[in-house]
């Protein structure tokens, strides 16, 4: 096995599963096109607002990209903490917690220099992402506790925790009966790249993507990720503490969870904390890490779907009438068929391991 | 008593009851070794499908049965993805609640647009001459509608269904040890297969009685995320129904009181003594039933001495209503680190069943 992992069994293995991803979008976008045809608008018109939507001009696109940065960040925690066998389902929260650390260094440390500010203030999205992540994984170390009801339990705790903030202590002065937080300095933001309409931010992206993809095949952390996927009993045996790898992944995945959240906030139309701003990116990461079929690269083909589905879907709605509610439609319809493709692919190759592409829950949920 | 009084009682009523239909219909389902995190999204769509046929036909009872079938039919896509596809339950269960979600929504937006909010015919209020008199609590019990008494009716019916019945033993087997259920003649993909249309029943009757059985009116966040609080009452109901009921209560007191304390300012002595009764019960329990643990009888003392303090010493605290909110899941967090309890999962739940 060469040291990306390259042979020639898992490129087929890999091209399969590209194949199948690019069927599952392509049969969602399908079915929802149908649908909304049956209903009686124009397929015709709604394929090409949606078109323009996502892709038609540079506006557009800048925007279709900036949702990417924090769906490719969120799909990318999810892959880790799953590589060592741990279902996040409290992305969402840890998302929110991003933002909320990013709004507190990003409003208070004044008289900092951007870059260092800047640099605080993502540090403290990431800090406070995996801090959200820290209680599931003391609990599942400690006491054997499912990090899956853990840290889903979390994201509630972490919504209403923003909705009194935005409310009390952090509620922005000036604001004119907005329920938001005092904007982040403007020293504090990304700053623009060129005149593409983005920010730097778009750079974590790549940067993030390579930097999994390395630890993963290139360390002996990224190693023994794989053998706790492959077998956690054997990585047990071979005397690797499969519980230590696990919270470190967790924390890590709740730490880019919250550079996605400090993202959301600093790229936002306000440029402050808002009740809603990560409304449901949590769980659509998820769609983008399962589509890309747990893919570090591909998650960037599958965010690109699903930021194309939200800012072509708005399109759709205000030219041709078509209710936004159909992306989430497609959305969900995204995930139904991955899963149902897992089945297909298990069929196709019964024998090898790496066909179940989700990873297997453990025994104790 | 100023602060319970019967608004109280109606309002933690009116909280409890659709959060128990949800929360009976999950621990079915988990019972039977599927963690159904689609119960939101049956909760959603049976509360649309429960509004629109109300208002379509004008009749409450139909729309009832309309948001029953909702519900059973997501429940039977969830059983055919996660038992016959072998589907990881747990991304199903997403894809489920947002597709459902993304439905409900989206039929709302198609079928009502422009037009102002839309009123469904609702249940009417059913009295109950005598008990609905008994002070305080009467009006909340006993002056409600069809759906809420049925609610009663439907802790001791699960609780027999599970634990008196063949069906309820295979169920239950099925969430325990599946191979054992196969062996003995049984089969497993039946059992988690009805327990999830029952599942179906339980989200879509939720989804009713916040419809149908309440104003009649719907929103897309209707649910306001009971379908998930219902997986916590689960937990912390230890997947047996009494206890579901007794978690369900809980919790609807606990946003009920938020909402009578909105008004109130500083907590009032009547409070701090209802929590401490209450956490001493929650803490306590066990000791009911035949516990020593020195540790649980400490605590529970500890927690009426600091209550009793509370109440007397009325210090001016004044919660916000987003903490009293989260108290569910800040207990179930609790229920999970063992600190109130141990719960015993049920060993299959979100295990595959692979028939060999």
């Amino acid at each position: 096995m060469s040291a990306l992992g390259l042979d020639r069994e898992r490129l087929t293995g890999s091209l399969g599963a590209l194949a199948s991803s690019l069927a599952v979008a392509a049969a969602a976008l399908l079915i929802m096109l149908a649908l909304i045809a049956i209903i009686g608008y124009s397929p015709t018109a709604t394929a090409s607002a949606f078109i323009d939507g996502a892709f038609g001009g540079s506006h557009q696109l800048a925007a279709t990209v900036m949702v990417m940065i924090p769906l490719v960040l969120i799909g990318l925690a999810w892959i880790l903490a799953s590589s060592a066998r741990q279902i996040n389902l409290g992305l969402e929260g840890q998302v929110l917690m991003g933002g909320l650390g990013a709004t507190l260094a990003g409003t208070n440390l004044d008289g900092l220099a951007a870059a260092p500010h800047l640099a605080l203030t993502v540090i403290a999205g990431a800090l406070a992402g995996a801090i959200w992540a820290l209680l599931p994984a003391i609990l599942y170390v400690l006491r054997d506790v499912s990090v899956l009801l853990s840290s889903f339990m979390l994201n509630f705790i972490g919504a209403l925790l923003i909705a009194y903030l935005i409310r009390g202590p952090l509620k922005n002065p000036g604001g004119l009966g907005l329920i938001e937080s005092s904007p982040i300095d403007l020293d504090a933001l990304w700053p623009k790249l060129g005149t593409s309409g983005l920010r730097w931010d778009v750079m974590l992206i790549p940067a993030a993507v390579l930097a999994l993809t390395v630890v993963q095949h290139l360390t002996t952390v990224g190693f023994r990720l794989r053998l706790i996927s492959a077998s956690e009993s054997a990585a047990q045996h071979m005397g690797i503490s499969t519980k230590r790898i696990a919270a470190s992944a967790l924390l890590c995945s709740g730490a880019l969870a919250g550079i996605a959240g400090s993202s959301l906030v600093l790229d936002s139309f306000t440029g402050s904390l808002t009740e809603n701003f990560a409304s449901g990116y949590g769980f659509i990461g998820i769609a983008v890490a399962l589509l890309a079929r747990n893919s570090p690269v591909g998650c960037i083909a599958s965010a690109l779907l699903f930021a194309a589905l939200q800012q072509g879907g708005a399109l759709v709605e205000t030219r041709v009438g078509v209710p936004s509610a159909s992306v989430e439609v497609a959305q969900g319809m995204v995930i139904i068929l991955v899963a149902l493709s897992g089945l297909v692919l298990l069929k196709v190759s019964r024998n090898r391991p790496e066909a179940a592409l989700v990873p297997e829950i453990d025994g104790t949920v | 008593m100023g602060l319970f009084d019967a608004t109280f009682f109606v309002a933690m009523v009116g909280f409890t009851v659709p959060l128990l239909w949800a929360t009976l219909g999950e621990l079915i389902s988990e019972r039977s070794g599927v963690l159904n995190i689609g119960i939101e999204g049956m909760v959603i769509i049976g509360a649309f499908a429960a509004f629109y046929v109300a208002w379509a036909t004008g009749s409450p009872w139909v729309g009832i049965l309309a948001g029953v079938g909702a519900g059973v039919l997501t429940g039977a896509i969830m059983a055919f993805l996660s038992i016959n596809a072998r589907a990881n339950q747990i991304i199903v269960g997403l894809g489920l609640y947002i597709t459902a979600g993304g439905v409900a929504a989206f039929a709302f937006q198609q079928l009502f647009t422009g037009s102002d909010q839309a009123t469904a015919p609702h249940l009417d209020k059913l009295r109950i001459p005598v008990l609905a008199d008994i002070p305080l609590v009467g009006k909340g019990l006993f002056d409600q509608t069809a759906l809420v008494y049925l609610a009663y009716l439907a802790v001791p019916a699960v609780y027999l269904l599970l634990f008196r019945t063949r069906w309820g033993l295979v169920v239950r087997a099925a969430g325990e040890a599946p191979e054992a259920v196969e062996a003995s003649g049984s089969s497993v993909p039946k059992a988690r297969w009805t327990a999830l249309l029952a599942a179906g029943v339980g989200g879509g009757l939720a989804g009713a009685a916040l419809t149908v059985g309440s104003l009649g009116v719907f929103s897309e966040n209707v649910s306001a995320g009971r379908g998930f609080l219902a997986i916590a009452a689960v937990l912390f109901g230890r997947w047996r129904p009494f206890g579901a009921l007794g978690a369900c209560l809980v919790f609807g007191g606990a946003e009920a009181l938020q909402l009578r304390l909105q008004a109130a300012g500083d907590i009032p002595p009547e409070a701090w003594v209802v929590l401490g009764v209450a956490a001493v019960l929650i803490v306590g329990w066990p000791l009911l039933h035949g516990s020593r643990d020195p540790a649980r009888i400490f605590s529970s003392i500890g927690l009426a001495l600091v209550a009793a303090f509370l109440a007397i010493a009325q210090p001016a605290i004044n919660l916000p209503s987003q903490f009293w909110l989260m108290f569910p899941y800040v207990l179930v967090l609790l229920v999970l680190a063992g600190l109130v309890g141990r719960s015993r999962v049920p060993k299959a739940l979100g295990v595959p069943y692979e028939s060999s």
